[in-house]
């Protein structure tokens, strides 16, 4: 093993449950590791936990379920015309926006095109195409501004 | 949300090297490349934003209220168009049926939208030959809703092939011939005084219109009617494949509108002249 290696191995990984444990348990130890041992503690296993009951994990939802995705999306819409209107948001204006986009984007994508439910091979073909997409767009807008300052 | 709440989903292993179905994977492919497309568009509408020296500017035409019924009538037929599959998978052919419909006609009204929208830029003197906004604008909403068309009517298409005997294509077509019917007389009751600039609604005033408007809504019940009568026990869940693709282009459609309406709505809607600009004046409402 190399020395970049060992060093990375020694840096980041244990023995037991893929954690990074500082100090490292000599093996001598009779004791085992305690689980969810890690600098987060159980939160990662419960939020994961919670994500996979939230959006009904691995499994195609109900139509109530659906229906509650576009309850939030239509909620989602009336805020952002809601933040239109302010005119005292200055900075924060755009991004804001772009972050309500960004959410609605993303559930309706993972929701009702089933990416959440779906082979994991169409969210990387999509995932390709949309990165690729947005280095087009970042790549013209960077090209544009360089030449016309 | 219990477990008995979901309904299993297991999707057939095919005889491809993927193990997935070769037209769902070109779909996926397509969409990718789609959003380069529209990438490239949305890049060029930002990139000359702002850069037009001669009106009408922005804060002038775009009316961001109508706009936000439109995307918000776009993301409901979203939510028709997965419970138009739902319905499919689940072998309930006269609800599914009924989804799909309801996702072609909030598609269409979004189209009504767009054509209203247009017809009121054009009045104020916004055309894709007047400036930078005009041209760019037109451009990326255009292809947007040719987008919009083009998935219109390969939902039409999936309504009739789920609709085989006689019986149902006559109900299909009296619903869709009453329900373009109706929109076709309240567009053209929106443009009082054949103020439209298509020939087809301008001429659609007084009697023509309201005969037009009875029929459609006649049709529109008659054909609901007959539909909701027929094909109860039929197996759909082998066209749920065929459904599901045309489902994911109506979706992509639907979060290509969720950027627009962000970067150019909302985002522009306040960009007035630029320094430099000739200040522009516009014309009485008509």
């Amino acid at each position: 093993m190399g020395l970049i290696a060992r060093i990375w191995n020694a840096l980041f990984y244990h023995r037991a449950n893929d954690w990074w444990l500082l100090p490292k348990t000599p093996l001598s130890d009779p004791e085992p590791d305690p689980a969810y041992e890690g600098p987060l503690g159980r939160t990662t296993a419960i939020a994961k936990q919670w994500l996979t009951a939230v959006t009904s994990g691995d499994r195609h939802a109900t139509p109530w379920y659906y229906a509650w995705v576009g309850v939030i999306l239509a909620i989602i819409t009336l805020a952002e015309v809601w933040i239109f209107t302010f005119e005292t948001l200055g900075p924060w204006f755009v991004p804001l926006l772009l972050i309500l986009s960004l959410m609605k984007f993303i559930l309706v994508v993972a929701f009702f095109m089933h990416l959440r439910f779906d082979n994991k091979l169409f969210s990387w073909i999509f995932g390709f195409g949309f990165l690729i997409g947005v280095a087009v767009f970042l790549a013209l807008l960077a090209l544009f501004f360089k030449l016309n300052g | 949300m219990t477990e008995a709440a979901h309904t299993a989903h297991h999707e057939p292993v095919e005889d491809t090297s993927t193990g997935l179905n070769n037209r769902k994977l070109l779909m996926w492919a397509f969409l990718a490349s789609d959003v380069m497309f529209f990438g490239a568009f949305i890049a060029t509408y930002l990139v000359y934003r702002n850069k037009n020296l001669e009106g009408p500017y922005p804060n002038q035409v775009l009316d961001i209220p109508v706009t936000s019924v439109s995307t918000f009538v776009l993301l409901m037929s979203s939510l028709a168009m997965v419970l138009a599959l739902d319905g499919i998978r689940r072998n309930k052919k006269a609800t599914g049926r009924f989804w799909i419909l309801s996702t072609a006609a909030l598609g269409s009204v979004f189209l009504g939208f767009q054509v209203f929208e247009f017809n009121e830029f054009v009045h104020l003197g916004l055309t894709p030959q007047t400036n930078l906004f005009g041209t760019t604008f037109y451009i990326l909403t255009g292809l947007h809703g040719t987008h919009v068309t083009i998935g219109v009517i390969w939902l039409l298409f999936m309504a009739l092939v789920v609709s085989p005997t006689p019986k149902e294509r006559w109900g299909l077509v009296l619903a869709v011939a009453g329900f373009y019917a109706t929109m076709l007389s309240v567009l053209a009751g929106i443009f009082t005084g054949g103020d439209s600039s298509l020939a087809v609604i301008s001429t659609l005033v007084g009697y023509p219109a309201m005969l037009l408007l009875i029929f459609g809504i006649v049709g529109i019940f008659g054909g609901v009617t007959i539909l909701a009568q027929t094909g109860h026990g039929d197996q759909t869940s082998h066209q749920a494949l065929d459904l599901e693709i045309a489902g994911l282009y109506w979706h992509f459609v639907d979060i290509v509108w969720i950027v627009i309406f962000t970067v150019i709505y909302l985002i522009s809607a306040a960009d007035g002249m630029p320094p430099g600009g000739v200040p522009f004046d516009l014309p009485a409402k008509h």
